[in-house]
């Protein structure tokens, strides 16, 4: 799954740790969502989406290959 | 966060790396040290070991697992009570005591042992949900490397080779589930 986690992060000038601290998860966990090494569950992608004041659609892009 | 910041943060994990991988070694080393009879020998390989693996591992890579520190206390303490009483109880099966008093000696060690496996599964639920799919994906390698290893060596047994006592189980439990944990980690560096 694509996402722009890193471009919208990069937007509001968040370091990985300021946006984990904001999702109450690991600097680890930010940075393998930001490489698309790990698609975060439902639930955290709410957060994030809540956390962006974004839609989830406007984070998240579903591709066929993966 | 600048480049900086996030270079001084990589070398800072890279130390905490070795320190984690150090200590992992030496609980490891001590353990095969006491079953090989050298302890010093084994604290010593284990921190080497330890302090390369730890250093190798985290050079690039940020260390996910940050546990809360009353959980890290009670991870440390219970470890620690349990290898004492470990020794202790391996101390006093030297000398030729009643049998009753043998049995309840041989199980003190799984009180501090119960304490650690019940801290160590409240930390692992502190965690956030990459993190404890990392334990998971760790602990199933250990269970398949101790399994396999277990199965291979006693087939090696059947073919003449020294049988090695089971206590070295449960060392390679650990360190497969500390080899599965540093490669799962890598992978979702």
């Amino acid at each position: 799954m694509k996402n722009k986690l890193r471009q919208l992060r990069a937007e509001r000038s968040w370091s990985q740790a300021v946006l984990a601290e904001r999702l109450d998860v690991s600097r680890q966990t930010v940075n393998a969502i930001e490489n698309e090494k790990y698609d975060p569950s439902l639930p955290l992608a709410f957060k994030i989406a809540h956390v962006f004041d974004l839609s989830i659609e406007e984070i998240f892009e579903y591709s066929e290959d993966q | 966060m600048n480049n900086k910041s996030e270079n001084q943060s990589s070398q800072g994990d890279a130390r905490r790396g070795m320190l984690i991988g150090m200590a992992l070694g030496m609980g490891i080393g001590a353990v095969i040290g006491l079953v090989l009879g050298d302890i010093s020998s084994g604290f010593i390989i284990g921190m080497g070991i330890g302090a390369a693996v730890g250093y190798w591992r985290f050079r690039d890579t940020p260390i996910g697992m940050r546990y809360p520190p009353h959980l890290v206390r009670q991870l440390i303490i219970s470890g620690l009570l349990y290898l004492v009483t470990l020794i202790g109880v391996i101390y006093l099966l030297e000398y030729n005591l009643n049998r009753s008093i043998e049995i309840i000696l041989v199980l003190l060690p799984a009180l501090p042992g119960i304490w650690f496996l019940v801290s160590l599964g409240r930390a692992i639920a502190s965690l956030d949900e990459l993190q404890r799919f990392i334990q998971l994906e760790g602990i199933a390698i250990g269970f398949g490397i101790t399994a396999m290893a277990a199965l291979t060596y006693g087939l090696l047994g059947m073919a003449g080779v020294p049988q090695v006592s089971w206590m070295y189980v449960p060392v390679v439990m650990v360190f497969g589930w500390f080899l599965g944990k540093m490669w799962t980690l890598w992978r979702y560096r």
